[in-house]
């Protein structure tokens, strides 16, 4: 029996280290490679070098599309989030009619391909002679976050008091105001929430960015071009390492925040 | 209770549906300055929604809201000059307690040592001082309780709505508030609206009491009145417990006075007479439990008949006893005060006994 059970976390184990490993394995390649003095990503490796980050900084159009991207991203994630705010508080806290078709129309874009959504925009947008470009990708890519903001902040305001806001009207403030002051502060950790995720969405999503940015190129978008020239290759390794450190300390950053608030949250709950 | 004073709160021919539901039929009703108002009724009754719509949460279909002299039709929550204190007391979860108190002055525009000032004064009327730095989840009850309420009259409203504040609250917490906010309203002397189903704490804390039953009001009346003269059944059983007994009118009398005969109790005479008197009319008669007296020799009373001893129960500071009277079919209850030396026990099961009273305790009710 005991011989079973220390075989099966051995497995176990085994398994957890594995998964850990593929998964990130080619993730760590990245940063070796970005300080490898040779263009080529093989073993054994060549001496070490900043070179690809100097190159780094001194490429404007990789910079342009890093800038391009986080103006997308920042644009897409207030939007959606904005727009999840007010479809979350419209429907959690009215009787809004036909409600549940309504809110499948809202999440239609998690399951319709980006391809899809991409081409039918281009399409659009060129019968409208609208122009393509950051905005038309913004207006994309907030078409696929918005699901996502939908979907934190129902969770999160679902299950709000109504007495509260009533008690803050009973009290002398306005409905903005106790919107300001009551519904937003108890949202938050759902609105920060909403924020990171879309803002991640936004700045990797490739198709739609791919069809509608037409001569503002998205950082994914820069990147699948120049993966046609191998001499530029290191510095995109040595730019996708600095992106995964500022994700990372992004993250870390939200979880030390949340963490920190959390027994006022629990509290609002 | 003068009723000279103008009205705090008029309700003139108010009605409220939620689709086909009535919540509120019709009511009618003026709560005096400074009075001490008890809305009183059955769980579902429209207590609360009468409250909310004074308070500016619900909308009225029909009919009029005055608070003052004015008509509260077009002023929304926010302007009325009243505050609440909900059944849950909905203090906001992400403030401290001086905050929660302070959220009402926001508007106020006053000065920080002011506010300051004001905040610390009503904490400690209510006995909050030194937990104004305390988040909502670290206070009991009972102190969430108070800063609901002080949160309310820091505003200094002119009517402070109370929707059953102490329905949470365990018996001996409930019993001591009830008594700060009688003093409390005495003090500050502002009109209090009170929300209940607990008869007891309407009874003991009113000026007035309003009984409702499925959104209409059936009496408003002070507490003796309620208890002594209910206007309809419905009230005599919704407060305190009643004995009914089927009678039926044998004589009207030119003077307006009545000659009932009441089956056990004998020839009763009333000088009321009910809307549809005649003679022959089937009604019940009604008397209260602890207006009869009980005793195992027959007494020299007006009325005195014997009947046997059903049940006994002892409660401590009274007995409970179901007695059958001779010639009447529904056994009645007797309450009667322990006040006897100790060692002497009370009638058990199965005795005779004599129950008197004055004729003038029985009530008269229409089916
Ligand atoms: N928003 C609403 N929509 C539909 N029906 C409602 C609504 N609010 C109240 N009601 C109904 O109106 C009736 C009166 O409700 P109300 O809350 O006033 O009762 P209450 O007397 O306060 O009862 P309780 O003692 O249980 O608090 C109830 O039958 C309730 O179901
Ligand atoms: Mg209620």
């Amino acid at each position: 029996m005991a011989g079973m059970r220390r075989i099966g976390q051995r497995l176990r184990g085994t398994f957890s280290w594995g998964y850990l490993f593929f998964l990130y394995l080619p993730i760590l390649i990245l940063p070796l490679f970005s300080f490898n003095d040779s263009y080529y990503i093989s073993f054994p490796l060549k001496g070490f070098t900043t070179r690809w980050y100097q190159e780094l900084s001194a490429d404007p159009s990789i910079l342009g599309a890093l800038l391009t991207s986080l103006q997308i991203a920042c644009a897409a994630a207030v939007l959606s989030t904005l727009l999840g705010l007010m479809s979350a508080r419209a429907l959690t806290r009215h009787r809004v009619r036909g409600e549940k078709s309504l809110l499948g129309v809202i999440m239609l874009p998690l399951v319709v391909p980006e391809l899809i959504i991409g081409v039918s925009l281009l399409t659009m947008l060129n019968h409208a002679s609208a122009g393509l470009g950051k905005w038309a990708v913004v207006l994309g890519h907030v078409l696929i976050c918005y699901p996502f903001s939908v979907a934190i902040l129902m969770s999160r305001m679902e299950g709000f008091d109504k007495s509260l806001e009533e008690a803050s009207l009973d009290l002398g403030s306005t409905h903005w105001q106790t919107f300001r002051w009551v519904v937003l502060p108890l949202a938050l950790p759902g609105v920060i929430a909403s924020v990171l995720l879309t803002f991640t969405i936004s700045f990797d999503e490739f198709l739609i960015a791919f069809f509608l940015s037409s001569n503002e190129p998205t950082l994914p978008v820069y990147i699948w071009g120049q993966l046609r020239f191998p001499k530029k290759l290191p510095s995109t390794l040595a730019l996708g390492t600095a992106i995964i450190f500022v994700s990372f300390a992004v993250v870390a950053f939200a979880e030390w925040l949340r963490r920190r608030d959390a027994p006022k949250k629990e509290a609002s709950q | 209770m003068t009723t000279d004073k103008r009205p705090a709160v008029e309700l003139q021919q108010v009605s409220k549906c939620f689709g086909d539901f009535r919540a509120l039929d019709n009511i009618s009703l003026a709560i005096h300055e400074a009075e001490f108002f008890s809305i009183l009724g059955p769980s579902g009754c429209g207590k609360s929604t009468m409250l909310r719509l004074i308070a500016g949460l619900e909308h009225a279909d029909s009919g009029k809201l005055m608070i003052g002299d004015r008509d509260m039709a077009e002023v929304p929550a926010y302007g009325r000059p009243c505050n609440m204190v909900f059944q849950n007391y909905a203090i906001f979860p992400h403030l401290s307690v001086g905050d929660n108190v302070a959220y009402g002055l926001r508007n106020a525009g006053l000065k920080k040592r002011a506010l300051e000032e004001k905040i610390e004064n009503m904490l400690n009327a209510v006995q909050l001082a030194g937990l104004e730095k305390r988040k909502p989840d670290q206070l009991s009850g009972g102190q969430r309780q108070r800063v609901a309420l002080a949160r309310a009259l820091v505003r200094e409203p002119k009517v402070l709505l109370l929707d059953e504040p102490l329905g949470a609250l365990d018996k001996s917490l409930r019993e001591q508030m009830q008594h700060e906010l009688r003093e409390l309203q005495q003090s500050v002397g502002i009109t209090f609206i009170l929300v209940t189903h607990d008869q007891e704490e309407a009874l003991s804390m009113s000026d007035r009491i309003a009984v409702m039953s499925e959104g209409r009001i059936l009496q408003i009346a002070t507490p003796l009145d309620i208890y002594e003269q209910p206007n309809c059944s419905h009230v005599a059983t919704f407060i305190g417990d009643m004995n009914f007994i089927d009678a039926t009118t044998d004589d009207v009398q030119d003077d307006g006075s009545v000659e009932v005969i009441v089956p056990g109790f004998g020839r009763l005479r009333f000088n009321q007479r009910l809307p549809s008197e005649r003679r022959g009319l089937a009604h019940r008669v009604a008397i209260r439990p602890e207006k009869l007296r009980i005793s195992r020799q027959q007494t020299e009373a007006e009325l005195c008949v014997s009947g046997l001893v059903v049940t006994s129960s002892y409660w401590g500071d009274q007995s409970q006893f179901q007695i059958t009277v001779d010639g009447c079919d529904t056994p009645v209850t007797v309450a009667a005060h322990n006040v006897g030396q100790s060692g002497e026990t009370p009638p058990a099961r199965g005795e005779r006994v004599w129950l008197s009273a004055r004729p003038g305790a029985f009530l008269r009710f229409e089916n």
